[in-house]
């Protein structure tokens, strides 16, 4: 047995025995009578069917795309909306709605995401499909939010509601959860038969085995893909509309709903139809179970909520690793410089500098002067994802649970009077970062053994299951949450907000130093080797287990540190304050900043502070009767991750690239673009001369290397 | 003779004294009433007193989530000036929208502290640290605290703050920290056992996505429990179920033939309580219970014909009475109907606190005695307030739970009040507060 196998085994069996106490905990041997059990096969049939729809679209459009499409769920809720609009809003006939719904709009909606979107990222790397997926995602149910108010909204009736539906013993089987199993049954046969024996589906397969290959021999791949895509979509859309009258429209609710899903499409391995179908189920009987058979009280009063998301950690440990339809980093882009330790000494002293002219003389009041200290501790923990995933190519979602562990370890050890140490102690915010280190360990062993999609699924559970299971106990926060003093050292009064911010300032420009520091040290090197090729980087002796523990641990420290100055900021944490939703826009922005340099995370953490300025301040701005700033918190990422399709090196980057030569210092940025010029110019020849019948054959211009200096050009950093 | 001499001089005095006190007074009342405002405290100027809400609203979690409060607070605002404004000057309401968020809840904090005289109508889910509203200075310098007058508090700190005087108080009982002692509002259930049935059991609904409302309703239900109702089954529910869900808590209901059934959490998941049991068939209940979350207009469409007699208590007098009660009236004129929810009326109680205890400075000191330590001290000594008939008496002042309330029906998709009969009265009778004891730390 490798190492890595006893690693998982031990993973796995100690998941299942935190689920064997829970269940022996709260299992209620009273409720197993016939009726209980009708009663539970009904809502695990009903339910299961449900994820089973969702998830199928969901490997539909994967392995034709490759691309996993977190934006499932809010595709299948927006839909649902738009259902409602049409339906009931504007008294359309169910059966015109349905048909305008599925068979136009949803195809449509997909359509045009596969040719504007998905078709782009086809080559990107990983971290920038997930980033655009979930940006999307987060688009959507911005957009919801902006055009519809759930709270005044009428509810969508159930199919046949007026109807008395089918008895089974003293359990009565609404026409609607029939329908909605039926419609399960059907999709399922549907699919087999449009794969298996028809043309379409022979050129789909074709092009989920080799895209290039199919279409040597006339499949048209982007046809396809838009086709999977337009299905895809469609099913999210019937999922959406069955769960809508179930759930309510709400839009937070129907999107996760249906993210619940993710693991019946792990189950299926992203590939098997019949599996993603008996994965829904799986997880239907789960909850089924948990919901007729087990009296979850006390302590664990809010597992129940976290039962998808133990199902996909547990899928993802357990199941055999399928192949990842993923493109490969195709490096189409100039590789960034790395920054070197005097410059970012000059940039953050810059910045610190501006920082105490704003608090000496910009005459910002104390919530302003707040905003710009969220804004830089935000960009810490942003800062903290840059080792993991802008160099080591890591996804985490769960940057989140470690910012929460973080900020626990502060109040435990110097948030109050009663703490270990003074109240406010420096100490805190090194237990903090310490204490970040176990649970980055943990999160890391999925990942010795998982790697991209299926990674950051696993750290997606990982941040789900953090919040009822750990964040709750009352050991930790329980309900009444902790407080936490502000920063107390050497005397000065960090109760007052400008102290703060420049205390704050100075450890983000130390924090961003040993960054820089550490991408230009051999650590560094072995996480960029570890990114483009895992098995390279072992054949040259790098031990990649130490190596992405070691990166994890680093990552949840810097996390849990920025934690510990979260709940300094804040004056108290509590459960609800690190819920995975509110991590994701970190990972959003950073991608949209530069994933691998510095001035990413503040432009990140800047970008976040400025959406929600704009939102807070112009809540009222309309245009064509909508206010259009009412969810820019969702929209602004959405929109801004969208965008990273096309420019995956971040604006920062990009902006980089652009100023930098006129700096003076610069000669190699002058002389890469005099040379990139050059280049353009011989392009434009060479069409010219194509175009006036001249030589077939010209060699294509190459770009010269780059202009060699001390500093050696390594994938990662900023220019 | 010395002596009745004595005496006329001692009555002599008296008299005297009696006349110069009395002169001194009037002139004192008239000097107070004749006085010109100016500025006292931070947020009173001379012709302005600046108020602020803050809530929960624009989030893109629960879009619009506490705008009735704002809605209510800030329409107070212009109708008060309408009438001439308190203690001589307008009202300005300043609206800051706390977000669902930690963060923007401590700045809202921190920028009412500069701004404004005090903050009214507060419903800030992710008010849990109350420093700053402690700490916040007066216009001298002075540490005395920025008065705050929530509707809802769901942290403990709000809950024992100085500063703070909710409208609803909480139930805990901080003078016995141990064993935890709950004072519970359970009137409902002496009407229901008396006018209903004497045999109330049922199914009982813990809204589970938060411990800290998991404690405040599982208390609630164990003294409805120690008063007699008996109990079938009690599950953990999250907001968020669908209404396939709450089938196996209708085959409870079903199996054991309940009498009573109530969810604690909000009005979605009492109207797919009602429905799924409509779907099962359920006939033995002859009391659906539900709190103030229900007295909505997303319940009554949400249920549909399947919410007909869900009863629900209020612990003001409902919208339907407005024509009969003058304050429901000024709120419903001033939100608009469609506006008007359970919240905003909270929202307009307080603002009515704020109303009040601003007068009654200004009757004690002068229009010039605005502080916020007046405030606070007033505030402090107000036991007894009814919101101008709109609740029943309710110590505010000491935080003690009030035990008034009314009994609504829902009927033909109206509701309609059941109990007390006459309109705009309260049921204030003391048994309608149980205590009862519970150990939190029992729910992790």
């Amino acid at each position: 047995m490798t190492r890595i196998g006893r690693g998982r085994l031990t993973l796995i069996f100690c998941v299942a025995l935190f689920c064997g106490i829970v269940l022996v905990e709260s299992l209620n041997q009273a409720a197993f009578t016939t009726d209980t059990i009708i009663g539970a096969v009904i809502y695990a049939l009903t339910a299961g069917s449900i994820y089973a729809i969702a998830a199928s679209g969901l490997v539909v459009t994967y392995t034709t795309s490759g691309v996993f499409n977190f934006a499932q769920g809010a595709i299948g809720m927006i839909m649902a909306f738009l259902y409602w609009e049409v339906r009931v809003n504007q008294r359309w006939p169910a059966p015109i709605a349905l048909i305008f719904v599925i068979l136009v709009a949803a195809p449509l909606l997909g359509a045009v995401i596969e040719r504007l979107i998905m078709r782009k990222l086809v080559n990107t790397t990983l971290v920038v499909q997930l980033v655009v997926t979930i940006g999307l995602m987060f688009f959507f149910m911005g957009l919801a939010t902006t055009l519809w108010d759930e709270n005044t909204i009428s509810p969508l009736p159930e199919f046949f509601a007026d109807k008395h539906g089918i008895d089974i013993g003293n359990v009565v089987l609404t026409w609607h959860r029939f329908i909605t199993i039926m419609i399960a049954i059907g999709i399922a046969l549907f699919l087999r038969v449009l794969l298996y024996r028809s043309r379409t589906g022979v050129a789909m397969r074709a092009v989920v085995d080799n895209r290039d290959l199919a279409a040597l021999n006339g499949a048209k791949p982007g046809r396809v893909s838009a086709l999977a895509w337009a299905l895809g979509c469609s099913m999210a859309a019937i999922a959406g509309i069955l769960l809508a009258p179930n759930v309510g429209l709400r839009v937070d609710a129907l999107t996760l709903f249906i993210v619940d899903a993710f693991a019946a499409a792990i189950i299926g391995r992203l590939r098997s139809l019949p599996w993603t179908f008996a994965g829904g189920l799986i997880i239907g009987v789960v909850q089924a179970f948990a919901v007729n058979f087990l009296n979850l009280y006390g302590r664990w009063s809010t597992a129940s909520t976290a039962i998808p998301a133990i199902i996909l950690f547990i899928a993802l440990l357990a199941l055999p690793q399928a192949r990842l339809e993923l493109g490969r980093l195709a490096p189409k882009y100039r590789v960034p410089r790395v920054t070197s330790v005097r410059e970012t000494a000059v940039g953050m002293g810059v910045l610190l500098a501006v920082i105490i002219l704003v608090v000496s003389f910009a005459g910002f009041g104390v919530p302003d002067t707040r905003r710009i200290t969220i804004a830089i501790i935000t960009s810490i923990i942003m800062l903290s994802l840059i080792p993991l995933t802008g160099w080591a190519g890591q996804i985490s979602l769960a940057q989140i649970t470690f910012v929460g562990v973080g900020a626990y370890a502060m109040a435990e050890v110097a948030g109050n009077s009663s703490s270990w140490f003074n109240p406010g102690s420096p100490l805190g915010l090194v237990a903090a970062a310490v204490l970040a280190v176990p649970f980055g360990v943990l999160m890391a062993l999925p990942a010795l053994r998982l790697q991209g999609l299926y990674l950051a699924l696993a750290s997606m559970a990982f941040a789900v299951m953090a919040g009822p299971l750990f964040f709750s106990q009352k050991e930790v926060y329980g309900a009444g949450g902790r407080r936490i003093a502000t920063l107390a050292f050497l005397g000065i009064d960090f109760n007052d907000a400008n102290n703060f911010l420049v205390a704050v300032t100075v450890i983000f420009g130390l924090l961003a130093l040993f960054v820089v520091w550490l991408r230009r040290s051999a650590f560094g090197r072995r996480l960029i080797a570890l990114r483009d090729s895992p098995a390279a980087s072992a054949t040259v002796g790098i031990n990649l287990i130490v190596t992405k523990l070691a990166v994890f641990a680093l990552a949840a420290a810097m996390a849990g540190f920025a934690g510990g100055l979260l709940g300094m900021y804040r004056g108290s944490a509590g459960e609800m304050d690190f819920q995975m939703l509110v991590g994701i826009p970190f990972l959003l922005l950073l991608v949209v900043g530069g994933v691998s340099c510095v001035s990413g995370a503040l432009f990140g953490g800047i970008s976040s502070v400025i959406l929600l300025i704009i939102e807070q301040d112009h809540p009222g701005v309309m245009v064509a009767g909508i206010a259009i700033f009412a969810a820019l918190t969702r929209v602004g990422p959405g929109l801004a991750a969208l965008g990273v399709g096309r420019n995956p090196e971040g604006a920062v980057v990009e902006i980089g690239q652009a100023f930098a030569p006129l700096l003076p210092w610069r000669r190699d940025a002058r002389e890469h673009m005099r040379a990139e010029r050059a280049l353009k110019r011989a392009a434009k020849q060479q069409r010219a001369l194509l175009s006036a019948g001249g030589g077939a054959t010209m060699p294509p211009p190459t770009l010269p290397a780059e202009v060699p200096d001390e500093r050696v050009p390594v994938p990662g950093d900023s220019p | 003779m010395r002596a009745v001499k004595r005496l006329r001089w001692v009555a002599l005095a008296t008299a005297v004294g009696v006349v110069v006190a009395l002169t001194a007074g009037t002139a004192s009342g008239q000097s107070s009433a004749n006085e010109a405002p100016k500025a006292t405290e931070v947020g009173v100027s001379a012709n302005q007193i600046r108020i602020a809400v803050i809530a929960d609203v624009n989030t893109p979690l629960a879009p619009g989530l506490f705008k009735g409060s704002a809605d209510a607070v800030q329409a107070f605002g212009k109708y008060i000036n309408k009438k001439g404004g308190i203690a001589k000057r307008q009202v300005q309401v300043d609206f800051i929208d706390s977000k669902l968020s930690p963060d923007e809840t401590r700045n809202a904090i921190i920028q009412a502290c500069q701004n404004d005289f005090a903050i009214v109508g507060t419903t800030a889910l992710f008010l849990n640290n109350v420093d700053d509203m402690i700490a916040c200075k007066d216009l001298k310098g002075q540490a005395t605290g920025l008065p705050d007058i929530p509707e809802l508090t769901t942290d403990v700190s709000q809950q024992r703050s100085p500063v703070s005087f909710p409208i609803i108080a909480p139930t805990r009982d901080w003078a016995h920290p141990t064993p935890e002692v709950y004072n519970e509002r359970v009137g409902q259930v002496y009407w229901f056992k008396k006018n209903v049935t004497k045999d109330l059991h049922g199914v009982f609904l813990i809204p589970g996505d938060l411990k800290s409302t998991q404690i405040t309703t599982i208390s609630g239900w164990k003294a409805m429990q120690k008063i007699g109702v008996g109990n079938d089954g009690e599950y953990t529910i999250s907001g968020r179920d669908p209404q396939d869900k709450y089938l196996p808590y209708v085959q409870t209901l079903k199996s054991k033939n309940s009498t009573f059934a109530r969810s604690g959490s909000n009005d979605v998941s009492m109207a797919y309580f009602r429905k799924e049991a409509q779907t099962q068939g359920v006939t033995s209940v002859k009391v659906w219970d539900c709190s103030l979350a229900c007295y909505s207009q997303r319940f009554i469409d949400t249920a549909g014909a399947a919410g007909e007699g869900q009863y629900l208590e209020t612990f003001f007098v409902p919208f339907e009475e407005a024509s009969k009660s003058p304050p429901v009236k000024a709120y419903l004129s001033s939100v608009g109907k469609a506006n008007a929810d359970g919240f905003g009326a909270q929202a307009w109680i307080a603002a009515l606190f704020f109303q009040d205890v601003v007068n009654k400075i200004v009757k004690a000191q002068g229009v010039n005695g605005l502080t916020r330590a007046n405030f606070l001290a007033t505030a402090k000594a107000e036991h007894n307030f009814t919101a101008q008939g709109m609740i029943g008496p309710t110590d505010i002042g000491g935080k003690v739970p009030g035990g008034c309330f009314d009994l609504l029906q829902l009927k033909g998709g109206k509701w309609v009040r059941v109990y007390p009969k006459k309109a705009t009265t309260f049921d204030c009778n003391k048994r309608n507060i149980q205590p009862v004891q519970f150990d939190s730390s029992s729910i992790g």
